[in-house]
């Protein structure tokens, strides 16, 4: 019976552990003068606002690319 | 402490299900099987209750006992390692004394088919099933579901790399080939030639297949044909069983992983399944990999069952959740192999790709009258299918689809021969964008089908007659104008029928029948408009499009024998009003269009033929082939897109006995000839033949009364490097995986549980 608890205490552990969530973070860039400028990690918010928006600087505003890492 | 949450849990599938809290039983059901031949008691033959899922072993004098067992008649499955299977419909009589015996068999194993309304022995069905248990087809393992299944014969995949598969039955699939998963059907966006299965193998215990048309049962869509899954049976009588394995695959340097927990005590039964897969990107018989070809999914499982008296419940609930990277996919004009190619094995999540949810429930209640049975089944099923493409955060596509059924089946007997069924199904979807994707490529919707059937059936000696027939209509509705479409809502309407008899002697089958099925037109071939990035296509509906209709005549010769079996299956499939997507010359955003247009007839017929050896004088040995054959025209004679290549598949396992505690119980050699298909279309390129080879070694290794199982092997042996015809990548010039060495190991375990009934 010992065995039966065990198990089924490891099943529901896993489940639970399965559907927990966790941080988002990606590493992203832009493409500027056929050169990719890193711009570092960005994570939940800050990284959709960055994809949606596009990063901007003196020169103009940049699509970004993000991936993990 | 275990029996109070088995408390708990009954009184909620009690409540779930809407019934009373008095919990009454029945009696106990007890009897001897014999083998047939020898009048000896038959050890560990299984003794299982088709309807309550469940059963028991008998013990080393041959004699059974259930408890529990119901009042009503309840038909009951025999069988055992080496027999064949005794099937029976036990009114329980006290003062009858229940002898069960069982012949030695060796090549044909009946199976008690549950896809089909009368529940009858495969032999003794009108309508064509295959039945197939997963441990069967799986000797040698597969990555995937749909790998496995398509070993069946006349069966096929149609795939995107690894993570990707979907089920072809006789040159028919997406939208044309209706899944369902313990009787509830199963809604995943089928109609995308990168969408999958939504199904994966963890928890499941059989497949049955249904080739060809099947509206008279399934409603609309099912055109080509169904598969039936149905998860593992509960645990024998307050008995725990559990399992956990395990499977490594050099090729993708992945894993799949599975494990198992039942319990059967004092009449409630609880199944949890939980299984997590990962796997690389493949490896390619040159030595390259295929970037985003990785993928991995966690699944968990839950099933509950009861019964008291009369009434049969069970309540289902699975959970799904994918990532799989899209291969072969850039912007570039040109596109060759060499640009997907990657020198490092990675299972990270990288652009593009598909984030895919699943939730399938589903409430099952059956009830046994004297000489009546009613079936209600009430499910939802919603699925979330995120596509990935330029962004993390922001979905390329995104797509909400949720699901609704009811199905209604009343079974009558009518005098000693004839049996009837009236039955209803329906279902209520929806399918809604996510307004924040990039892309919309088909308008939200909804649509609502109903259905409604009567079937009878007559049994004369060895022969069994059945007609039938069926009223569809589904309604597809849109609330808004859609990218230069207007507001849709269109009723389509279809009559269906069935007609045919089977025919059963000793060793000899017959088998016809004649068969309709419908498919309405999906919203995305009436009404897409949009790029669709898994596919790397620019689509356009045609909102004029007619129903598909098909009849299809299916003609079935076994002839079996205690060493030798043989299966003859042509078919003929004519389907009216075939959609089909059409390249154009037009090109939008630099993506390809593609348009849907109709043909006023296509017709496919070939069929398969399969032998099963298994001789006298060799016992240890196992031959299977199998034949299939599909040829596909449309009105000019013209060929039909993607059908798939003919295939010779072959089987040779080897058997051993052993009484040492490592042992090694079989070992498998499997080999598939494809055809070269030469008969495409003008916008299709051929593909030459190919050879494959598998080998594998299976183990047991003897631990108390739990035994381990091991299985090495290697897929591809020959690392042939070969391109299916059905592959989404071949347009690439992207080839199938190479050699790929894989070992596995599955430990059962299982204990008695204490119960009030002795």
């Amino acid at each position: 019976m010992k065995k039966v608890k065990f198990l089924s205490v490891a099943a529901f552990g896993i489940l639970a552990l399965s559907v927990t969530s966790c941080k988002k973070c990606h590493e992203c860039h832009y493409d500027k003068a056929g050169a990719e400028v890193e711009l570092g990690e960005y994570c939940d918010d800050d990284l959709e606002e960055l994809e949606a928006n596009g990063y901007t600087d003196t020169s103009g505003t940049y699509e970004v690319h993000c991936h993990e890492h | 402490m275990l029996q109070k949450y088995i408390k708990i849990i009954r009184l909620t599938i009690v409540v779930f299900l809407g019934f009373g809290t008095s919990l009454g039983f029945a009696q106990t059901f007890s009897g001897t099987v014999l083998n047939k031949e020898t009048n000896k008691p038959l050890p560990f033959a299984s003794v299982y209750l088709v309807e309550l899922s469940t059963g028991t072993l008998t013990d080393s004098t041959g004699h059974f006992s259930i408890s529990n067992f119901p009042t009503s008649p309840t038909a009951i499955k025999i069988s055992a390692i080496g027999f064949g299977t005794v099937t029976a419909v036990i009114t329980y009589n006290p003062n009858e004394v229940y002898t069960f015996y069982l012949e030695s068999k060796h090549v044909h194993l009946d199976e008690v088919i549950v896809s089909t309304p009368f529940g009858k022995l495969q032999g003794e069905n009108v309508t064509n099933v295959t039945s197939i248990r997963l441990n069967e087809l799986n000797r040698i393992p597969t990555i995937s579901l749909s790998e496995a299944i398509a070993n069946i014969p006349g069966v096929y995949q149609s795939s995107l790399g690894n993570g990707i598969g979907r089920p072809v039955i006789r040159g028919l699939s997406g939208t044309r080939v209706v899944t369902y998963l313990n009787g509830l059907r199963i809604e995943n966006q089928q109609w995308g030639d990168d969408h999958g299965m939504g199904v994966t193998d963890v928890g499941m215990g059989s497949l049955e297949v249904i080739k060809g048309p099947a509206s008279l049962l399934y409603g609309a869509d099912a055109l080509g044909g169904v598969l039936y899954f149905v998860n593992q049976p509960y645990a024998k009588l307050n008995r725990f069983e559990g399992y956990y394995q395990t499977k490594i695959e050099s090729n993708t340097l992945g894993s799949n992983n599975e494990l198992g927990l039942k319990w059967n005590t004092n009449g409630l039964k609880v199944n949890v399944f939980l299984g997590h897969t990962f796997h690389g990107d493949y490896m390619l018989a040159n030595g390259s990999r295929v970037k985003d070809s990785r993928f991995s999914s966690s699944t968990g499982k839950i099933a509950l069952g009861y019964n008291k008296k009369n009434w049969v419940g069970n309540l289902n609930y699975a959970f799904l959740n994918s990532f799989i990277g899209i291969p072969g996919h850039s912007h570039d004009d040109s596109l060759y192999a060499e640009l997907f190619y990657s020198s490092k094995p990675a299972w990270i999540k990288t652009l593009p790709y598909q984030f895919i949810t699943n939730h399938y429930l589903s409430i099952e209640n059956k009830f046994y009258f004297d000489k009546s049975q009613l079936e209600l089944v009430f499910g939802n099923t919603n699925n979330r299918l995120r596509e990935f493409e330029e962004k993390v955060t922001i979905p390329g596509m995104d797509l909400a689809l949720n699901n609704s059924i009811y199905n209604f089946k009343w079974k009558r007997e009518l005098g000693k021969k004839f049996q009837m069924i009236l039955g209803s199904q329906g279902m209520y979807q929806t399918n809604s964008n996510n307004p924040k994707a990039e892309e919309v490529l088909i308008p939200d919707s909804y649509s609502a089908d109903a259905g409604a059937y009567a079937l009878i059936e007559f049994e004369q000696k060895l022969f069994t007659f059945q007609a039938g027939a069926r009223y569809d209509m589904r309604k597809i509705q849109t609330e808004n104008a859609f990218n230069g479409f207007d507001v849709f809502d269109k009723l389509y309407q279809s009559y269906n029928y069935s007609a045919g008899f089977a025919y059963q002697a000793d060793s000899l089958t017959f088998r016809v029948n004649v068969s309709s099925g419908f498919r309405a037109p999906h919203t995305s071939e009436l009404l897409a408009n949009g790029v669709h990035h898994g596919t790397f296509r620019y689509t356009i509906g045609d909102p004029n499009l007619k129903t598909e209709n098909a009849v299809q005549v299916d003609f079935s010769m076994g002839a079996h024998y205690d060493h030798l079996e043989i299966i003859f299956n042509p078919f003929f499939n004519q389907i009216q009003n075939y959609i089909y997507l059409q390249p154009s010359d037009t090109v939008i955003d630099s993506y390809q269009v593609y348009k849907y247009s109709q043909s006023s007839k296509a017709q496919l017929f070939g069929g398969d033929f399969s032998v099963h050896l298994h001789p006298h004088f060799a016992h240890w040995l196992h031959f299977q082939s199998s034949f299939s054959y599909i040829y596909a025209q449309d009105e000019n004679e013209n060929a039909l897109p993607l059908i798939p290549q003919n295939r010779i598949n072959t089987q040779v396992k080897i058997e051993f006995e052993s009484e040492r505690k490592w042992r090694i119980t079989d070992l498998v050699i499997q080999h598939s000839f494809y055809f070269d298909q030469n008969r495409v279309t003008s916008f299709e390129t051929t593909t030459g033949f190919y050879n494959l080879i598998h080998a594998g070694i299976n183990l047991e290794i003897d631990t108390k009364n739990n035994p381990v199982f091991l299985n090495l092997g290697v897929k591809n042996l020959l690392n042939e490097n070969y391109m299916d015809h059905l592959s989404r990548l071949k347009q690439i010039g992207l080839t199938m995986p190479g050699i790929n060495f894989y070992f596995g190991l599955k430990y059962n375990f299982e204990n008695h549980l204490k119960s009030k009934f002795k």
